[in-house]
């Protein structure tokens, strides 16, 4: 058990590394864009005829989507972690245990319907309406995507849990409580 | 009775501790799954969370974000601190005066109020503690002008009130600046009261010449020409909110790189920092609105604004009401989460009672700032906690009188709302 969920593990970590590497790359070219669309219109008059599109289209969901899965890795979504403070590490482990359980369904459901939508665009061409004329798939694909990656996240944390809790050695840290991090125990 | 359930179910969840964004992606599945099949629940995850993390207005979400990163990474927010403290630090408490005005500056530059409860840490408590100011008042300042970035444009928490509520983000963030103002003023007077009923508090710091204090003044030009970039040019209309906080977040990674603090290393932990707290934010976004979709089939909120209008009770007995739930749930919650969570469902109250919905946002974002730093979950206090090593309870206690007069600054901003709206009306 031991091995092959770590190896799983740091599978899904290089992959999550490199999707949130390009999350940051469109950042910094989410900003770029915004300052020369804006500079080009009031110095040239000539502003970015497609900068609306790409934001909107692939910058924005991009940066989102490729990030999510990562965000969740580094504990980053927040949660009312108040009971938290008051019960004892094994209930913890359950607590978290449940709510990756729950939450891996939900995710999973939502990565599969979008995945088949997003199948079904490449297999009929669509085209979106806009000025690029962009193949649909190339912005619905960030979902499946987004939430593929959320999906495996939430269920190598429940598997994690659920394993620590059966066999008592820690297989998967618990999130840090707010406030807590970086103190010194 | 789905309603119920699914309420019930959401509250269920929070407490487990289950991220608040899965909370809603769970409980509006479930809800939509309930209310109309597989159908409806595919109709709506398939296409919601596209188009709403596609929004361009959201855009300003991660640029405020990324221009408080470069901001920190730049260094200049510790000037700001030695630059107040060099004109007020001479006065009784001035130096926790000058944590105010240094908080003020802060915020003028950047949206985020932990990132400045954090950068104030490091620099002012060292400071106080070291002329001798009690711990307890020390921490006390540091985190309640924390919570200014908040409220003094760029503001992160403004910016998602406006999308949500559909008001003109620019209004909303020129009508932050009167309140940011006077939170500032009261948060002076506070530390001024304190330290006359107990001047042992907070021991006199050393002149300086005028030589030093004009010196001290370079830091403030960037931070004016920030401030003009993003507030300026929304003020006098040349750029969207939207456009503003792309010249912001540029406006501070050049200030960065003028300082030389831009390395692969800072960089690269900026823009990590900034995708992380945006994906959060946008997490929370795209779940409410599933969750969104869910309240708007089963008619809740405007079965409970027809409940709500035909009350025969004062509309300012509703606003207070609603303004000590924002309160009660501040102590609790993600202020973020709390906004996106409860302004789809508050503000067809408001406009039924007749109050204005840029007033309304500025207002729940003061109240917001006391829930920052009132315990269980006041984060500016854990920030404070975190950097400084002091006792949480130190920093709570040290809070209080703060929040009294915040309170008071509240009362003031409720019952007259030309203070708040003023500013805006003047606006191209």
């Amino acid at each position: 058990m031991d091995t092959p969920y770590k190896a799983l593990t740091r599978t899904i970590d290089a992959i999550d590394n490199g999707a949130v590497f390009i999350a940051c790359v469109m950042l910094f070219g989410l900003m770029i864009l915004v300052v020369a669309d804006v500079a080009l219109r009031y110095l040239f008059n000539a502003p970015v005829a497609w900068s609306y599109e790409v934001i909107s289209r692939i910058l924005m969901p991009g940066l989102f989507f490729l990030a999510v899965a990562h965000t969740q890795r580094a504990h980053g979504h927040v949660a009312v972690d108040i009971l938290h403070n008051y019960v004892s590490d094994h209930t913890r482990y359950i607590l978290e245990a449940t709510s990756s359980v729950l939450i891996t369904p939900v995710f999973g459901y939502i990565a599969w319907i979008t995945a088949l939508d997003t199948l079904q665009q490449m297999q009929t061409g669509a085209i979106l309406s806009d000025g690029l004329e962009l193949p649909a798939w190339s912005t619905t694909f960030l979902m499946p995507i987004g939430f593929g990656l959320l999906t495996i996240r939430s269920f190598l944390n429940a598997l994690g849990y659920l394993s620590t809790l059966a066999s008592g050695h820690s297989l998967i840290a618990l999130p840090p409580i707010s406030g807590t991090e970086e103190q010194p125990k | 009775m789905i309603v119920v359930f699914i309420t019930i179910l959401l509250f269920g969840l929070l407490t487990i501790g289950m991220p608040v964004a899965f909370t809603l992606a769970a409980t509006g599945s479930l809800g939509l799954f309930l209310l109309g099949g597989f159908d409806t629940l595919a109709g709506v995850v398939s296409t919601a969370p596209l188009s709403t993390a596609g929004t361009y207005e959201l855009i300003s979400v991660p640029m405020f974000i990324l221009m408080a990163e470069f901001v920190i990474v730049s260094g200049v927010a510790d000037d700001l601190f030695k630059a107040a403290a060099a004109w007020v630090g001479r006065v009784p408490g001035g130096l926790a005066m000058a944590t105010a005005i240094a908080g003020a500056g802060f915020g003028a530059i950047s949206g985020s109020s932990t990132a400045a409860a954090a950068t104030l840490s490091s620099t002012t408590i060292p400071a106080m503690l070291k002329q001798g100011y009690e711990g307890k008042l020390a921490g006390g300042v540091v985190a309640i002008s924390g919570t200014l970035a908040m409220l003094i444009p760029p503001s992160i928490a403004l910016v998602l009130y406006g999308i949500i509520a559909d008001v003109s983000i620019g209004q909303l963030l020129v009508g932050g600046v009167i309140p940011g103002i006077l939170v500032t003023l009261t948060i002076m007077a506070t530390v001024w009261v304190l330290v006359a009923l107990d001047p042992s508090r907070a021991p006199r710091g050393r002149a300086f010449t005028m030589r030093e204090k004009f010196a001290s003044l370079k830091v403030v030009g960037p931070m004016v020409l920030l401030f003009i970039a993003v507030t300026g040019v929304i003020y006098s209309g040349i750029a969207t909110p939207t456009e503003a906080s792309g010249i912001g977040a540029f406006g501070a990674f050049l200030l960065a790189i003028k300082e030389g603090k831009i390395d692969r290393k800072t960089l690269s932990k900026a823009l990590m920092n900034a995708i992380h707290a945006s994906c959060m934010i946008l997490m929370i976004i795209v779940c409410a609105k599933i969750f969104g979709y869910f309240l708007t089939l089963t008619q809740v909120t405007q079965s409970l604004v027809n409940w709500v209008g035909h009350l025969d009770m004062s509309k300012w007995v509703i606003i207070a009401i609603i303004l000590v739930g924002y309160i009660v749930l501040g102590c609790l919650m993600d202020q973020v989460a709390i906004l996106i969570l409860t302004v789809p469902i508050v503000l067809p109250l408001i406009k039924t009672l007749g109050f204005d919905p840029v007033w309304f946002g500025v207002i729940i974002i003061v109240t917001a700032e006391i829930g920052l730093v009132t315990p269980p979950v006041g984060l500016n206090v854990f920030v404070v906690s975190r950097y400084t090593k002091m006792p949480l309870q130190e920093i709570f206690a040290g809070v209080w009188p703060h929040v009294y007069a915040h309170l008071m600054l509240l009362s003031v901003l409720v019952a007259f709302p030309e203070i708040i709206l003023w500013l805006p009306s003047k606006m191209d």
